[in-house]
């Protein structure tokens, strides 16, 4: 039986043993849906259903914490059965016969991105510091593309910090042009100088000595 | 000397102009988990082990485990202000510390940073902190003499450069004593000394620094300080961070060089800590099991550098240009022993005169590395005891016993050696220290047979009283080296019986009496020992002359304080 606090836990901690069982769920998985031809509808469905153990972790906890996995069997087919995909409701039930429902978060997480690199698709977080409009968002989407070759799904974080520019992270590649970074670099070469200018002042006045 | 603020600006302004910024492009991942000097990290999934890495506050870390879906770092610096979350910067470089001629004479963490309030250190040079060790091509044997100055060592366990001696005891036992004479007696001998304070109470350092600074050895040392209060990564690279400056002026300058490590044991504790937090399996006495390489990659880069020798044109006196490996006329380099004995074949055979055989600059450096191990309760069986015992080239065994009763270095003549340094002692030492250790170890056995209470015949008698007088003799104070032909010339009048008749309370009183007498009455005798540093015949007539001198002055003044006594007492 899972200890409730660490159920309610799981999705701030990272579980190395988590992500390695999410990586085995997610290629069976991945290849029932393919063969049936519903990769998209299913991986969509399973990170609904993540999204809201993550949003209702009573509800989560009363299912791993329940009495014994027969109840919980019959809670999960009784508020699943018909709203979800058969091959969705029958991983949870899969899920829940080897006590293993938490694993669904890390699972949607390693579907996400196993299920991106199948169709095509790349998750791109963006940085800037204000919104962009609509143009711009179009023009960026475009570039990217061209770049890496992939459908990019954007993610927009706005920090009004970054001044100006972006900071475009794809996988774990950061490129950065904003203009902190920029102005964080020029002061990197204003102070680099100024130290060498000390040296060579010290020196000259060594040798006169 | 004013600045002009129009120059200032200038600067600043064509420094503003030319700048070119540039997108960066980084590989980034993000804190999991953070505690304890260790951080884990998700992401960062080309990042090689050994890799350095900055966290968003500029904090550097090291890349130490790499594991399937994270990576463990190791975090330089203040650990406390890195939260979960953060973005760590993968910078595909490895450590480096600042190395050169700025670091001497300051006090600095284990990253090179100055902790002295004496200012930036500027420097443009560095090292890697781990490099690899000279391969054996690059080596070449222990023949020179790296003095400690005290008596006991240099007589019987003989450091040379380019060695690695342990020195190993308990808490309380003289063992930094050791170093810091050693380190002492190093002014004026063109050495570089690196004293790498590991886990140590920052009052300890703070007051040996203190030491130093009074004694003028801050001139030709740097002091690599990682506190105890300092998180474990810093004590665990400290060692590597001091052997890399080091390093700088053994391959770059060619001069001798002297690592202290104060001590390993606590850098074993700090490495094993960092495992255990890393989840690597522990081993023996909990320590991971590469605690022996730890160790032994730090200590095998302690070397001889061989000599390079070329043939150039006979230079003038005054001619201080330098000589490197382009400076031969036939453009060829002679390496090492062989080295040296084909260039002056081949100078015999196909050189006209007015050429010699020279050495280059730069080469023939060397590390000699004084580890420092603390035992618990004499264990020297322990783990990390046997393991830098078998690494290095002898060790110094002090025992507290000895240290209590008086005996101050505490050096336990029996189980202390020097596998290589017989060879670099200088001829006249090796003369009179020959027998003095088996000597010194009959004794000990004698001495415990003595205590019996036994009556003992004249021989016997006699080889106790001079035994005494020897373990009188070997006794040196605090921060006090004694120069080489000093050592000779009073071991030897131990050794040749001339101190029989002095009482053994008295022997100090004569050995600092006779070292004055030789250098304020005698001086053409110390100066030939000086100049040929063996025991010519000319040498021994002379010496045996001062301490015959010297012995009737000597006994005669004894008499006329004691009668003074006894009028006194009536």
């Amino acid at each position: 039986m899972t200890d409730p606090a660490t159920s309610a836990q799981v999705q701030t901690v990272f579980d190395e043993s988590q992500v390695q069982l999410s990586r085995v769920y997610s290629e069976a998985v991945l290849n029932a849906a393919q063969s049936k031809g519903v990769l998209a509808e299913v991986v969509d469905e399973i990170q609904g259903i993540a999204a809201l153990f993550r949003s209702n972790p009573a509800f989560l906890i009363g299912l791993t914490a329940g009495s014994s996995s027969d109840k919980s069997d019959e809670i999960i087919l009784k508020s699943f059965s018909g709203k979800v995909h058969e091959l969705v409701l029958n991983l949870l039930r899969v899920l829940n016969g080897r006590g293993r429902l938490e694993l669904i978060a890390a699972l949607a997480d390693r579907l996400t991105t196993d299920s991106d690199r199948l169709l095509g698709r790349c998750r791109v977080s963006v940085t800037v510091a204000s919104e962009l409009t609509e143009d711009q968002h179009n023009s960026l989407k475009k570039q990217l593309q061209d770049r890496i070759g992939l459908v990019p799904y954007i993610d927009y974080v706005v920090d009004p910090s970054l001044i100006g520019g972006l900071v475009i992270r794809i996988g774990d590649l950061q490129f950065d042009s904003s203009i902190r970074s920029r102005l964080e670099q020029l002061r990197n070469n204003l102070l680099q100088g100024k130290i060498h200018e000390i040296q060579s002042r010290r020196d000259q006045l060594h040798t006169s000595a | 000397m004013k600045f002009r603020a129009d120059e200032i600006s200038s600067i600043l302004q064509r420094e503003i102009e030319q700048f070119q910024a540039q997108t960066t492009r980084s590989e980034v991942g993000q804190v999991v988990e953070v505690g304890d000097g260790i951080a884990r990290v998700h992401g960062l999934s080309g990042v090689m082990t050994g890799e350095m890495v900055t966290f968003q506050n500029g904090v550097r870390g090291l890349a130490f485990n790499l594991e399937e879906s994270s990576v463990g770092v190791i975090i330089l610096g203040d650990y406390k202000q890195i939260h979960e979350g953060e973005t760590v910067t993968a910078t595909a470089q490895l450590l480096r510390v600042p190395v050169g001629e700025a670091m001497v004479g300051r006090v600095v963490n284990p990253l090179g940073e100055p902790i002295d309030n004496k200012g930036p250190i500027v420097t443009p040079h560095s090292r890697l902190v781990e490099s690899p060790a000279p391969g054996i091509a690059d080596r070449q044997p222990v023949d020179e003499p790296l003095q400690t100055g005290i008596k006991a060592i240099d007589a019987m366990t003989p450091i040379g450069r380019g060695q690695r001696e342990l020195i190993i005891g308990d808490r309380k036992t003289g063992k930094t004593a050791i170093a810091i004479d050693a380190i002492l007696n190093q002014k004026g001998q063109g050495t570089i000394c690196v004293y790498v304070a590991v886990a140590q109470k920052e009052s300890t350092t703070a007051s040996l620094v203190d030491i130093l600074t009074r004694y003028g050895a801050m001139d030709y040392t740097i002091v690599v300080a990682a506190g105890a209060s300092d998180p474990a990564p810093l004590q665990y690279i400290a060692p590597y961070s001091g052997c890399a400056m080091a390093e700088y002026f053994m391959y770059e300058k060619g001069m001798p060089t002297l690592c202290v490590y104060d001590d390993l044991s606590k850098q074993a504790v700090a490495y094993r800590e960092l495992s255990l937090l890393l989840r690597r399996p522990p081993g023996r006495e909990a320590f991971p099991g590469d605690v022996f390489y730890a160790h032994s990659r730090l200590l095998e880069r302690s070397a001889k550098l061989a000599n390079k020798y070329v043939i150039i044109k006979k230079r003038s006196d005054g001619d201080k240009s330098p000589i490197d490996e382009k400076s031969g006329v036939n453009g060829k380099v002679y390496i090492g022993v062989p080295g040296h004995e084909e260039a002056s074949h081949e100078l015999k055979a196909s050189f006209a005169e007015g050429h010699v055989v020279a050495k280059t600059d730069t080469s023939g450096g060397s590390l000699t590395a004084l580890p420092v191990i603390e035992t618990l309760e004499g264990e020297v069986s322990a783990y990390i005891p046997t393991n830098v015992i078998s690494i290095t080239d002898g060790q110094i065994y002090l025992q507290p016993n000895l240290f209590f009763s008086g005996v101050r270095p505490a050096i336990d003549v029996g189980i202390s050696v020097s596998r290589v340094g017989g060879k670099a002692q200088i001829n006249a030492m090796k003369k009179v220290a020959g027998g003095l250790r088996l000597d010194l170890a009959a004794f000990r056995e004698l001495e415990a047979f003595a205590q019996l209470g036994t009556e003992l015949d004249k021989a016997t008698q006699l080889q106790l009283d001079r035994g005494y007088r020897m373990v009188e003799l070997l006794k040196q104070p605090l921060y006090e080296p004694l120069n080489a032909v000093d050592q000779v010339m009073v071991i030897y009048a131990g050794t040749e019986g001339y101190l029989d008749n002095i009482p053994v309370n008295r022997v100090r009183d004569w050995e600092v009496g006779f070292l004055q007498f030789v250098r304020e009455q005698r001086s053409e005798v110390r100066n030939l020992l000086l100049k040929e540093q063996k025991l010519s015949p000319e040498v021994l007539a002379g010496l045996k002359q001062a301490l015959e001198d010297y012995n009737t002055d000597f006994t005669s003044a004894s008499k006329a304080s004691a009668g003074t006594l006894v009028t006194a007492g009536k």
